[in-house]
């Protein structure tokens, strides 16, 4: 029982400053700075509308991408703002390795930016639709760049890179986020090459510290929020769920 | 030494997961089961597939848990890949359940039923929505109709409605679940409803504004409405509100449960908390020289 009381209710705080990183991506930076690991998570309360878990993308900053009502409103959200936070949660990233192999889907991205500086992370593989959603490929020393349209770098899938890299036995462990059919092909590239692997993965939330249930994953009732949000092999080799299906706010099964 | 029974259903420990904590899919169950759980409650199963209320739904205030749902169910008629894991899972498996109508309980009881849970629990003490739960268990007679009625289509099913602190007329509704032909008694449900505000947004932080309290601060208010369950009516009560300890698990026995319910000690204490309470109970027990759960029931009324 010696829980922080504030730390399982949002904290509000003012946001100090607001930066476009892509047309439909913005990085909100707050007052509030957290101690965490990459790959934990916060629940982000827009007081009077809702709360929702996000990525991290530094010790004081959350990077939104708009794709529904709340993060539209997160993206009209100015400096002097409120926002309410509250975690960090999840596992993070645990980095069992010494040479890896960082992988980011898009948006998927965004938890891996506090690794950018990593001396154990040897390369990192970014991959978007189009030039237009790829985020902080200047920030990284050794980066290969790929775009399902060719508008930037190489026109292929993340996986196919990351082919042609295990293939040089050259990697003891590949980290990813990005979409779960993309982690999905990922993964089996990766065990084709026998490496491990450590990726961060996603469903919908409530409590986000592990009791209201509803992102545990079938059929070993694996809860992304506190078991989570990073899975390694051995976990998704045993994830049906993983790369199939989810369930919507309802608790009933839809496909991914 | 552990074992107990509520109705005539056998319980290998009598720690039991409360409903609307981790019951949301046969693989949560699963896992409970085998952290040591005596048995599962399955999440409130309605009519209708219900989204339930936006973010924030559970906070912690520290002492315990505020939580405002809102009864999310996928409905009774898209849970089949739930049921059929269901089928095999180590322990006994409670289905809870919901209507917005007596009607509602009972079409949703019949299907339910069908499924050969080992007990059905009746949610008619939920806070949290302005149609379901609570409305349906302020008042004896709508409480003791809802049970008579479900007890209509569950034929050999034992019928345990789950009672609300919130009703000054608790004994009452006890006895007239008693009187409708009830079979055990489960209690209490969140307590309040409780509000929490942002004071530098000055804005309620729950979606719902108000939520249902659990944790350790209700547990003195659980303990007081078991002992007055158990002492109007003659049936097996299963006690939940704030036991996350053995020594908790002790006390509400000794008000009057055969049983108790853990939900938000899953916060406090992790998932392995079922295991947990029950070696510290049976310590308890061996201290002071108890060798059944029976002989503690009810200690405290003697």
């Amino acid at each position: 029982m010696s829980k922080n009381s504030l730390m399982d209710m949002p904290d509000t705080c003012r946001i100090t400053k607001v930066l476009e990183e892509t047309p439909s991506v913005k990085t909100i930076v707050f007052e509030k700075e957290f101690s965490f690991k990459p790959g934990q998570f916060v629940m982000v309360w827009v007081p009077g509308l809702n709360e929702v878990p996000m990525s991290l993308s530094g010790a004081n900053q959350i990077t939104v991408k708009d794709v529904g009502k709340v993060t539209h409103i997160l993206h009209s959200l100015k400096p002097g703002d409120f926002i309410g936070l509250r975690g960090p949660y999840g596992n993070g990233f645990s980095l069992n390795g010494k040479r890896i192999l960082a992988v980011g889907g898009g948006f998927g991205t965004v938890p891996l930016k506090p690794l950018f500086g990593n001396k154990r992370i040897k390369k990192f593989i970014i991959g978007a639709r189009s030039k237009l959603n790829l985020l902080w490929i200047d920030e990284i020393a050794d980066v290969a760049v790929c775009t399902d349209d060719g508008s930037m770098g190489e026109k292929a899938f993340v996986t196919e890179l990351a082919d042609r890299e295990l293939a040089t036995g050259n990697y003891d462990l590949v980290i990813s986020c990005g979409p779960e059919k993309m982690l999905k092909a990922l993964f089996k590239v990766c065990e084709k090459y026998g490496v491990d692997v450590e990726f961060s993965l996603e469903r919908l939330m409530k409590c986000g510290f592990g009791v209201c249930g509803h992102c545990a994953m079938d059929p070993i009732g694996w809860m992304v929020c506190k078991d989570g949000p990073v899975a390694d092999s051995r976990i998704l080799r045993q994830l049906t769920e993983f790369g199939n299906y989810k369930r919507d706010m309802s608790g009933r099964v839809v496909p991914l | 030494m552990l074992e107990t029974k509520i109705a005539e259903v056998r319980l290998r420990n009598p720690t039991v997961l409360a409903s609307g904590i981790l019951g949301t899919s046969a693989a949560i169950l699963k896992r409970v089961a085998s952290s040591g759980a005596g048995a599962v409650t399955m999440k409130s199963i309605g009519p209708e597939p219900r989204a339930g209320h936006n973010n924030p739904t559970v906070l912690s205030y520290g002492p315990g848990l505020i939580n405002a749902v809102g009864l999310p169910t996928p409905g009774y008629k898209n849970m089949s890949e739930e049921w059929e894991q269901l089928a095999d899972l180590e322990v006994p498996v409670i289905a809870s359940i919901y209507g917005g109508s007596i009607d509602e309980f009972v079409e949703v009881a019949r299907f339910v039923a069908g499924k050969k849970p080992a007990i059905i629990e009746l949610n008619i003490s939920c806070p949290n929505t302005k149609k379901h739960g609570q409305v349906f268990g302020f008042e004896p007679d709508v409480a003791g109709e809802v049970v008579s009625r479900v007890k209509g289509v569950t034929e050999e099913i034992p019928v345990m409605p789950k009672l609300s602190p919130n009703t000054p007329k608790l004994k009452e509704v006890a006895k007239a679940c008693e009187d409708a032909g009830a079979d055990a008694i489960s209690a209490i449900n969140t307590v309040g409803p409780g509000m929490v505000i942002d004071v530098n947004t000055a804005k309620p932080v729950l979606d719902f504004k108000t939520g249902g309290l659990s944790g350790p601060a209700i547990k003195p208010i659980a303990v007081r409405c078991v002992y007055d369950i158990y002492e109007v009516v003659d049936l097996p009560i299963v006690g939940i509100g704030g036991v996350s300890t053995g020594r908790d698990a002790a006390e509400m026995i000794m008000a009057g449960a055969v049983s108790v319910g853990i939900g938000s000690g899953v916060y406090y204490r992790g998932i392995d908390v079922f295991k947990k309470v029950c070696d510290e109970l049976e310590g308890f027990m061996e201290e002071r020289g108890y060798k059944t759960i029976k002989e503690m029931v009810g200690l405290a009324h003697e």
